[in-house]
């Protein structure tokens, strides 16, 4: 069997790290393209800038009550500040610049959207000004917000690669197809289902949107492909674990709630969107979801699957 | 879709919620999967990993274990009591910070004596070794700052491949977690401790040659360090028993590294004019053909017959005096070869006769009276 010692807090705060992080990449692009500003309203920065933060802050709430020490002594997660030789100490300072800055970043949405918060501010906050340069503070914001996100994105892949123990967790792949997944799950919330459901014709907005989600998903593919093969090859317990996801008793998990939700249903939505110039609301709705469940998933069994080696 | 008189702001609502939709489905989903997969997994062996991060369930360890008081109340023997007694400050270090449980085993949560030392381990490095190598997997070879090869290798290969070890990290490294640690260098770890282990142990490497253990600093080639260095208590202590020229006189007194420097250790001349420089600039490059290493600088008298192509009359008594008698002024200073410049000429020879140069009559090979006398004199 895999590893026992990180289980489903792990698996769920790479998943909402990850989420969280390509949430506000997504915002940050429609943001910088301008993309936003051809519409007078914009689901997807609202909703990717807003929920970020929230996302980020109990991802991280859950990895700190994973350890031990969290549980009954949380303070001393401050000593993981200082070790600057750890992964985790270069986590830690990345989640404690970005959770501030998509939180700012959040808060500039909805004040964009709701104008009367700067004034009821103002209640409490005398110093602030009666108008607020709302596009430059958010771009930047965006900007700075989209820097950190790629970090955190790549993070939540380099904690487990940097375990020389499990094989299968150990490859610079790892990183990377975090980084894409979060990208795509960051899409699917944001836009195949926040969006979505906001406004039904999104995809005729976002022409490019399909092609953008085709090759993500395409990205995806060939790097999940290419972890399993790597591990594969390699031979003894990283074979193990490849041979655990795709063959063994995580194969049900692998094919039903990964490929075909995350990966397969998706492409052929996006591919007739391509065809068609729009995608239906259930199917959008759908394919979001999907995106998004196999976004956690993929992670669970990167997790639960990663064997050790035997001493 | 959103109907119209929901605001804005519920979107974000609604994305949370969908993403925390996504993780209970999730969580239900697991179990359907892995049941639907049929067959248990065939148990794979693990890596004993060991349970890091258990400080706060090391509480009650403490509670005894910090105070002479408590154990001796508790112990069967309160005379023995201070051997377990642990410095509170030690929690602080490295190992400490993993918490007792996570080396000693135990229950660190429960207050009873029995309960708590349940599965008690004294020493992990020799019941869960493999649990040291989870971190320390990638030991050095040598320890550079104290020029020490180490047995790392044999031990922690003899881990990996389950064999039974012969010596424990603990042997070597002490209660790490306690106090002693050569690693830091805070402790000096004396010779005599690793030759009395080897001897007690029967160990095939039995450490009769320095070199087993030290690296040494020179650039030497097949020679075992106890030719030269005499004492086990301190490398300074040397007795040269071969060395490419003979140590004596001033050569003797100096220390080996006056000469010998990091790293060109073996790599010096033999020539003198490697390391001295010439005070003078007659002569050629062996100073010892004049100059008796075994004595000062002082000149040998006679010992430079070449003089003679400087001077003709460097011969009889003239070879007999030191260069200084002559060049007063140093040895580089010129001085001038005609005879009255140093010899006074005699009365008896204020007649004309003897006008010129002593030379004439006199030859410094022969005595004074042996010179024919000249015409009217």
């Amino acid at each position: 069997m895999g590893q026992t010692h990180w289980g489903w807090l792990v698996a769920i705060y790479l998943f909402l790290g990850g989420m969280g992080a390509g949430s506000l990449l997504t915002a940050a692009v429609v943001e910088l393209t301008g993309e936003r500003y051809k519409h007078a309203f914009c689901p997807t920065t609202l909703i990717g800038a807003g929920v970020s933060g929230p996302l980020v802050i109990i991802g991280s709430l859950l990895l700190i009550f994973d350890l031990g020490a969290g549980k009954m002594e949380p303070w001393r997660i401050i000593y993981m500040f200082t070790h600057f030789t750890s992964v985790m100490t270069w986590g830690i300072w990345l989640l404690s610049l970005f959770i501030p800055v998509s939180l700012l970043y959040g808060l500039m949405e909805i004040m964009d959207n709701y104008p009367g918060i700067l004034a009821w501010l103002r209640r409490f906050l005398k110093f602030l000004p009666a108008t607020l340069p709302y596009r430059s503070i958010r771009r930047v914001l965006a900007g700075v917000g989209a820097v950190l996100a790629v970090g955190v994105a790549i993070y939540t892949g380099i904690l487990l690669s940097v375990v020389r123990a499990v094989p299968l967790w150990h490859t610079p792949l790892l990183p990377l197809l975090f980084l894409v997944s979060a990208g795509s799950t960051g899409m699917g919330l944001t836009i195949d289902l926040g969006a979505t459901i906001a406004v039904p014709d999104v995809a005729r907005r976002f022409h490019a949107l399909p092609i953008i989600h085709i090759v993500l998903i395409g990205l995806e593919a060939v790097l999940i492909g290419l972890v399993l093969a790597v591990a594969w090859l390699q031979g003894g317990v990283a074979a193990e674990s490849a041979r655990l996801i795709f063959m063994g008793p995580h194969a049900v998990i692998f094919w039903a709630f990964v490929v075909f939700p995350g990966l397969f249903y998706p492409f052929v939505v996006h591919a007739y969107a391509i065809g068609a110039g729009r995608h239906g609301f259930i199917s959008g709705i759908l394919s979001g979801a999907g995106i998004v469940i196999a976004g956690l998933f993929l992670r669970y069994l990167i997790v639960f699957s990663g064997i050790p080696v035997a001493l | 879709m959103l109907p119209q008189s929901w605001p804005r702001w519920t979107l974000i609502l609604i994305a949370l919620a969908l993403a925390g939709v996504a993780i209970g489905l999730g969580l239900l989903l697991q179990p359907i999967g892995v049941a639907l997969a049929g067959k248990a997994p065939t148990p794979t062996p693990t890596l004993h990993a060991i349970a890091y991060a258990l400080p706060a369930k090391s509480q009650t360890c403490r509670e005894c274990h910090f105070s002479l008081d408590a154990l001796k109340a508790s112990a069967a023997d309160p005379s023995k009591a201070e051997e377990f007694l642990i410095e509170p400050e030690s929690i602080y270090k490295p190992h400490g910070k993993l918490g007792c449980v996570t080396c000693h085993g135990g229950d660190g949560t429960v207050s009873d004596k029995e309960a708590s030392h349940k599965g008690l381990i004294a020493d992990i490095t020799k019941d869960r070794p493999a649990d040291c190598i989870v971190c320390h997997y990638n030991l050095p070879a040598e320890i550079p700052g104290d020029r020490l090869r180490t047995p790392h290798k044999i031990v922690t290969d003899k881990i990996e491949h389950g064999q039974a070890l012969d010596v424990y990290c603990s042997d070597c490294h002490g209660q790490v977690g306690h106090g002693f640690d050569p690693v830091s260098g805070n402790v000096v770890c004396n010779m005599t401790v690793c030759l009395d282990c080897h001897e007690q142990r029967n160990l095939d490497i039995k450490l009769t040659e320095c070199n087993a253990c030290h690296v040494g600093p020179h650039d030497v080639q097949n020679l075992n360090c106890e030719l030269c260095h005499t004492s086990t208590q301190d490398w300074a202590q040397v007795k040269v028993a071969v060395h490419p020229m003979p140590l004596v006189g001033k050569h003797a007194e100096v220390a080996c590294f006056s000469c010998h420097r990091y790293p060109n250790f073996g790599g010096l001349s033999t020539q003198c004019a490697a390391c001295h420089e010439k005070a003078h600039d007659f002569g050629g490059d062996d100073c010892a053909s004049c100059h008796d290493p075994a004595n000062t600088w002082t000149f040998a008298a006679g010992t430079w017959p070449e003089h003679v192509q400087v001077w003709d009359q460097y011969k009889g008594k003239h070879t007999q005096v030191d260069c200084v008698g002559c060049h007063i002024d140093g040895l580089r200073a010129k001085i001038a070869s005609n005879c009255d410049a140093c010899h006074a000429k005699p009365s008896s020879h204020n007649q004309d006769a003897y006008a010129g140069d002593c030379v004439k009559c006199h030859q410094a090979d022969q005595a004074w009276e042996s010179a024919t006398k000249p015409a009217g004199g």
